[in-house]
């Protein structure tokens, strides 16, 4: 052991003398938040947020800005975000990204080199949400300084996932769902889109924004955005979100309406929760897809008066709701079957998995069966209580109201 | 004064089995299985553990005959000092190319997936000396600590798995069979040839062990293909038809742990199970290669040549492939066929010569009355 | 029971004056040394020579009455020799432990040093050691080092009389031996070693006292001395015997067939074998019903107290990814106004925290603890605000330290700090692939070392189920019906190793 000393020291001393290559002390860091992509003329034009640290960490009162944007351009995303060393003083450190806005247009003539980057860079990891911007730039959406979190790409991310769990049409596109939709056989992708609202956009960007109380520019979830392949072409509407959302088998929570009886009045229902199986079978040599939802549901709201003790009024509500979302089901697949022709529901893979025989012979032209494929719907809901109040307080009043007269 | 002179016991031997089967296959396996089975690998691995399980009777059968002599002891005294030799020598070559080759690769994945500025030779050196050092410490150590790294191991193993339960679908596994039976077997090979064709080294090490039995052997086999199947199972399932993107699935689904997005991020702790079980697959190898090499050699102490093989191994891990995708058509194409005459045909050889020569001495014996 | 090996080989002579000047030459006329010529009957000159700290003078007195008693009567009895043999004077003398009979110079210097007193007569060439010791010592009191809440609080003293008296109160079974040994050439230092038959592995107890028979030292003033020189292998920084100040342990450990050898001097007793789990076990674990959850706290202790600067290290300069963001961010911001890198201050902090422990302990206790209290806090803060060190680099060595601390004994608490350095000078250089080395580096030389034969990461490997019942976890002790052997050997049938001498030459030739 002590003849190996000499070698050990001299080792040990190598290694410090050497260096550590892989060393990134944090105040060498611009930890980037969120990215938005943009191209125009051929060459990708790159925003990144980053934290400012000692911003958000403030215990000062002021207000400072915890994140600042920086940008460059270049032929393919990697220049350009090693361009955007020459005007910041740190590298950029994409570990901790939390969200990627991709702009409308870049969406429009394909997203696969993005994609590309994605997968190859080994500091991204799959757990941050890609948007689309709409009607706005990519760069607009990340500007927009937000009111109740600091950073506005934290902000993007958190909305997703809220809204995700509470409101049917939202859905957040993870970058492997995202890959999954988009490079599988028998599926194609969806993105959530974004846009700014507000009376005034322009100054979204700066500290006036978060001084007023209202009419102050914000970020909002807007529906999917289709796609075929890698490229955009067409965007759903909130219904048509939200029926792509039940058939994936996504929705945890959501709220919706039904007309009342005899009136042209509401009855707000509130799914709790729902649970959509898929199956893919081949009769008669014609492919089948058959959709099974069954959700349990509040009643929210009754703007009528109904008197929800009878059972029959709320078979009847759960009738009505069952009929309403089966329409909005059969009205979706149809719209996307005709209009857009991409199997954004993965029916395909469906039919992957379950008659593999069959696949085989459609799947090179799987775009076209699918136009004319058959799908049967069928939904069963469960009203399970009426809320906190059995009986309306509406009925009490419309008695109150006839008793007086 | 330990009375335990320079062997392991039966439970230990077990443990470097499982510890050595592993090795890096978890790392590597997943990828290049699914690149010809897709995701009808777990049946391949199934198919890959019972024709390893076969296999390893085979080597416990010769050593059977043989309780005290290593491999190089054995071919010497069947096959004659030169011929013996040589056997010995394609033997060892193929010990050594896995300890090269390992180097390498599990630089590789470091360097990759962790620290990409770091030149993959540090790695290579870095594990090159605690390699040594494991080894110079000798086998009773290696089997002494195998003991607490394998309690280590399934912890986090378990953990892993658990924590990815809710990630897992199921139908990922459809349809199954489809891809053909032809594919299927060239994963199995494939299988064969990272972990169980390797386990031809443990004929080094089986002198070593008190009292080696098949159920040791064939339990650490076992034990440690069920690691492997249930890792490339949960990347089937977890991953899906993402699969084909990822270098490294089991690392990508170490990624994917999120509970509550409050346990996130911990992939670089079960990073530690791929460091361990690799160090022991490197360790066994060096120990057999220099082991073997000292026994040709006729050496008195096998630790004088660790430092100039270990050297040898490092600066031979820079060179063995020259970019990735010369080593992935290697490791699918070339390396089966490598394995599968080290670890099959050459003990089949011993064994008939065995045979052979058992005959030829009844018949002289016959003679000689 | 005085046995040593000394070069001086000189004898007494019979004649009375020169024995006195060869005394008094050898022991240099020092101010201690009595010597006493009197007369006895009948008219023979004697001489009494003792030190006179080290006798009970009130002894001393009453054996020159009897001896004058003696003597007398026995002039009366026989008229033609009037000095009986010495070993008449042996049989008869009415003092408790028996006189010996002493003829060289050497075994009269060890006599009158051990506190006996050495008796000569005119005309005889041999003279009597009578026992009479009575040395200044310490009362028992409350140990110093490993307290406890509740148990025994008495502590052994440095008296290894009454610390072999404190053990034989706790086990009053006749199978409780003691051997002593006189180690150390200059200093004739008296080392019992106690063991009970039966249960401590025989094996081991004759390798011990082989290794004590062999030390070759000047002098031996604490246990550490011995330990170093007995144990397995000396290259390593882990302790291989475990000390102790309090009786209870080391009963305990002698139930559990533990050797434990009692240093004159020192109140710390060594017992060995001693295994990793010893040094995390404490005998507070047997003395409330916590069934290990302390013992588990503490094993958790040890690996924060080792890994926590070095992670911490990898974390924020490698591995950056695997911080949740919110943290991530806020030391990046404590970051922005720190000079150094992770390391640096790491090292800085650690080294600091190394300082202050070496000054608290020579610190006065009436300042003590406020100047370490306030030390700390102001230090810590000062820093942090001069922007020296981070904030969060201060929580993390301030961690290490506590953990630290609860480790029961202080032996283990040096190779952990030493390899703490190079833990963290591994995690500057490769992040978590370097810790990770480590801990195999670490783990592997842990397995490789033995304690006297019994693999040092016994029970965790080789692993035997039955001893994890009291390893990290405490059963009940209504389920610990069995005999705990992780302190016998294992026998294997398979070439046995019988002696120490086969062993060290195995040793040396194979490295495993």
């Amino acid at each position: 052991m002590m003849k190996y000393s000499k070698i050990i020291i001299s080792f040990a001393m190598l290694l410090y003398i050497t260096g550590c290559w892989s060393r990134h002390e944090l105040n060498e860091l611009n930890i980037t938040l969120g990215l938005a992509i943009d191209k125009l003329n051929g060459r990708y034009y790159v925003s990144a947020q980053v934290v400012v640290p000692d911003a958000l960490v403030a215990k000062k009162s002021d207000f400072h800005l915890p994140a600042t944007t920086v940008e460059a351009s270049g032929a393919t995303l990697q220049e350009a975000i090693k361009r955007i060393t020459t005007t910041t003083s740190r590298r950029i450190y994409l570990a901790h990204l939390r969200t990627v806005i991709i702009s409308e247009e870049l969406a429009k003539s394909g997203i696969r080199d993005i994609l590309d980057f994605f997968s190859r860079n080994n500091q991204i990891r799959p757990d941050f949400y890609i948007v689309i911007a709409k009607d706005v730039s990519a760069q607009q959406v990340l500007s927009v300084i937000p009111r109740i979190e600091k950073v506005p790409s934290q902000r993007l991310y958190r909305t997703l996932q809220n809204s995700e769990k509470e409101w049917g049409p939202t859905t957040g596109v993870y970058l492997d769902k995202l890959i999954l939709g988009m490079t599988n056989q028998g599926s194609e992708a969806v993105l959530t889109g974004v846009t700014v609202i507000g009376n005034d956009a322009s100054s979204a960007g700066s500290k006036s924004n978060v001084e007023r109380m209202e009419g102050a520019a914000a970020i909002q979830l807007r529906n999917l955005a289709v796609f075929k392949k890698d490229r955009l072409v067409g965007w759903l509407n909130e219904d048509q979100s939200k029926a792509y959302n039940y058939i994936m088998n996504n929705i945890q929570k959501t709220s919706g309406h039904l007309p009342c009886l005899n009136s042209d009045r509401l009855i707000g229902i509130d799914i709790m929760k729902s649970n959509t199986h898929v199956r893919a079978f081949v009769k008669n040599k014609r492919p089948i897809i058959h959709i099974q939802v069954n959700f349990f549901a509040n009643v929210s709201e009754v703007q009528c008066p109904m008197n929800l003790n009878q059972e029959t009024q709320l078979k009847q509500i759960e009738g009505e709701a069952e009929k309403k979302l089966k329409e909005i089901i059969v009205d979706t697949i149809d719209e996307v079957q005709k209009k857009y022709r991409t199997d954004i529901f993965r029916f395909g893979h469906k039919f992957h998995q379950s008659v593999p025989t069959y696949w085989i012979s459609v799947k090179d032209h799987w775009n076209r069966v699918f136009e004319t494929l058959q799908v049967e719907v069928s939904v069963d809901g469960k009203i399970v209580n009426t809320g906190s109040d059995r009986n309306s307080v509406i009925n009490k009043l419309e008695q109150k109201e006839e008793s007086a007269e | 004064m330990s009375d335990l002179v320079n062997k392991i016991n039966q439970f230990q031997f077990m443990l470097l089995i499982s510890l050595f089967t592993v090795g890096n296959s978890i790392l590597l396996l997943p990828e290049l299985l699914y690149r010809t089975a897709y995701h009808d690998s777990w049946l391949a691995i199934i198919i890959g553990i019972g024709a390893s399980l076969l296999i390893n009777m085979l080597l416990l059968k010769l050593s059977q005959f043989y309780p005290d002599l290593t491999w190089v002891e054995i071919s010497e005294k069947l096959l004659g000092k030169w011929f013996g030799g040589l056997v010995s020598v394609f033997m060892l070559f193929y010990l050594l190319y896995g300890v090269t080759v390992l180097l390498f690769l599990s630089g590789q994945f470091i360097n990759i997936e962790i620290m990409p500025e770091t030149p993959l030779v540090a790695f290579s050196i870095t594990m090159a000396v605690i390699m040594v050092f494991g080894v110079r410490l000798g086998l009773v150590t290696l089997g002494r600590a195998a003991e607490i790294f394998f309690m280590l191991v399934t912890l986090l193993f378990i953990l892993l798995l658990a924590l990815l339960v809710p990630q897992m679908e199921l139908t990922n596994i459809k349809p199954v069979l489809e891809t053909p039976i032809k594919n299927i077997i060239h994963a199995s090979f494939v299988y064969f040839s990272i972990s169980g064709g390797p386990l031809v080294c443990f004929l080094m090490i089986l002198p070593n062990t008190l009292r080696p039995n098949f159920k040791s052997f064939q339990l650490g086999s076992l034990i440690g293909g069920l690691f492997i199947f249930l890792t490339t199972l949960t990347c089937i399932l977890v991953l899906g038809p993402n699969m084909q993107f990822e270098t490294y699935p089991s690392y990508s689904i170490a990624k994917k742990v999120n509970v509550e997005d409050f346990i996130t991020r911990i992939e670089l702790i079960f990073a530690v199970i791929w460091f361990v079980t690799i160090y022991y697959k490197l360790a066994l190898y060096f120990y057999a290669t220099i082991k073997g090499f000292s026994d040709l050699f006729k050496l008195s102490k096998f630790t004088s040549i660790s430092l100039p093989i270990a050297i040898i191994a490092v600066v031979l891990s820079t060179v063995i492939f020259p970019d990735t995708a010369y080593e992935s058509m290697w490791l699918l194409t070339i390396y089966p066929f490598y394995s599968f005459t080290a670890g099959v045909i050459l003990p089949i050889l011993l064994l008939c010569a065995h045979f052979i020569k058992a005959v030829v001495s009844k018949l002289m014996v016959k003679e000689s009355r | 029971m005085l046995s040593f090996e000394e070069t001086n080989h000189d004898k007494l002579t019979a004649d009375l004056s020169t024995n006195v000047q060869q005394i008094k030459a050898h022991l240099g006329n020092s101010s201690d040394v009595t010597i006493r010529e009197f007369t006895v009957p009948i008219n023979r000159g004697a001489v009494i020579v003792y030190l006179n700290n080290l006798v009970n003078k009130e002894l001393v007195h009453s054996i020159m009455k009897s001896i004058f008693e003696l003597l007398k009567t026995y002039s009366e009895k026989n008229t033609k020799i009037n000095i009986p043999s010495l070993s008449y004077i042996c049989k008869n003398l009415l003092v408790v432990s028996e006189p010996i009979i002493i003829s060289e110079l050497s075994e009269l210097h060890n006599a009158i040093l051990s506190g006996h007193t050495f008796l000569h007569f005119d005309g005889m060439a041999e003279g009597l050691a009578i026992d009479t010791a009575k040395i200044e010592k310490r009362n028992v009191t409350v140990p110093v080092s490993q307290n406890v809440i509740r148990g025994p609080q008495e502590a052994f003293t440095e008296s290894s009389e009454t610390n072999l008296s404190l053990i034989r109160k706790k086990i009053k079974n006749q199978n409780l031996w003691c051997e002593s040994k006189f180690i150390g050439d200059i200093s004739k230092t008296k080392i019992e070693v106690m063991f009970i038959k039966g249960i401590a592995d025989e094996k081991i107890i004759h390798s011990i006292l082989k290794r004590l028979d062999s030390i070759k030292i000047e002098g031996v003033f604490e246990g550490n001395y011995i330990e170093e020189l007995i144990q397995d292998n000396n290259n390593t920084l882990f302790p291989t015997v475990y000390n102790t100040e309090r009786p209870d342990v080391v009963a305990a450990a002698l139930l559990e067939g533990r050797v434990s050898i009692i240093v004159d001097g020192t109140p710390f007793v060594l017992l060995a074998p001693a295994l990793f789990t010893t040094f995390i076990q404490s005998a507070e674990d047997y003395y409330h019903k916590d069934y290990g959850f302390t013992r588990l706290l503490r094993f958790f202790a040890f690996f924060i107290t080792l890994l926590s600067p070095s992670i911490f290290i990898s974390l924020v300069t490698y591995h950056q990814e695997m911080l949740p963001t919110p943290l991530l961010i806020n030391l990046a911001s404590q970051r922005e106004s720190t000079p150094f890198p992770a390391y640096i201050e790491a090292l800085f902090l650690e080294t600091v925290f190394e300082l202050l422990r070496e000054a608290s302990i020579r610190m006065p206790k009436a300042i003590g603890s406020p100047i370490s209290i306030v030390g700390a806090l102001i230090l810590g803060q000062s820093a942090v605000e001069a922007g020296l060190v981070s904030t969060g680099m201060v929580i993390v060595v301030a961690l290490t330290a506590i953990s630290g601390f609860t480790l029961p004994s202080v032996e283990i608490g040096i190779p952990i700090r030493i390899l703490r350095f190079i833990f963290m000078g591994a995690a500057a250089v490769f992040g978590f692939f370097g810790v990770m080395a480590m801990i195999i580096v670490t783990i592997l030389h842990l397995c490789h070392l033995e304690s006297f034969g019994i693999p040092y990461m016994s029970p965790f490997a080789p692993f035997k189920l039955k001893s994890q019942k009291d390893n990290l976890i405490r059963m009940p002790w209504w389920r610990m019906h069995y005999k705990p052997d992780s302190y016998r050997r294992q026998y294997i049938t398979e070439k046995k190793i019988n002696t120490e001498e086969e062993y060290i030459k195995h040793r040396k030739e194979s490295p495993s």
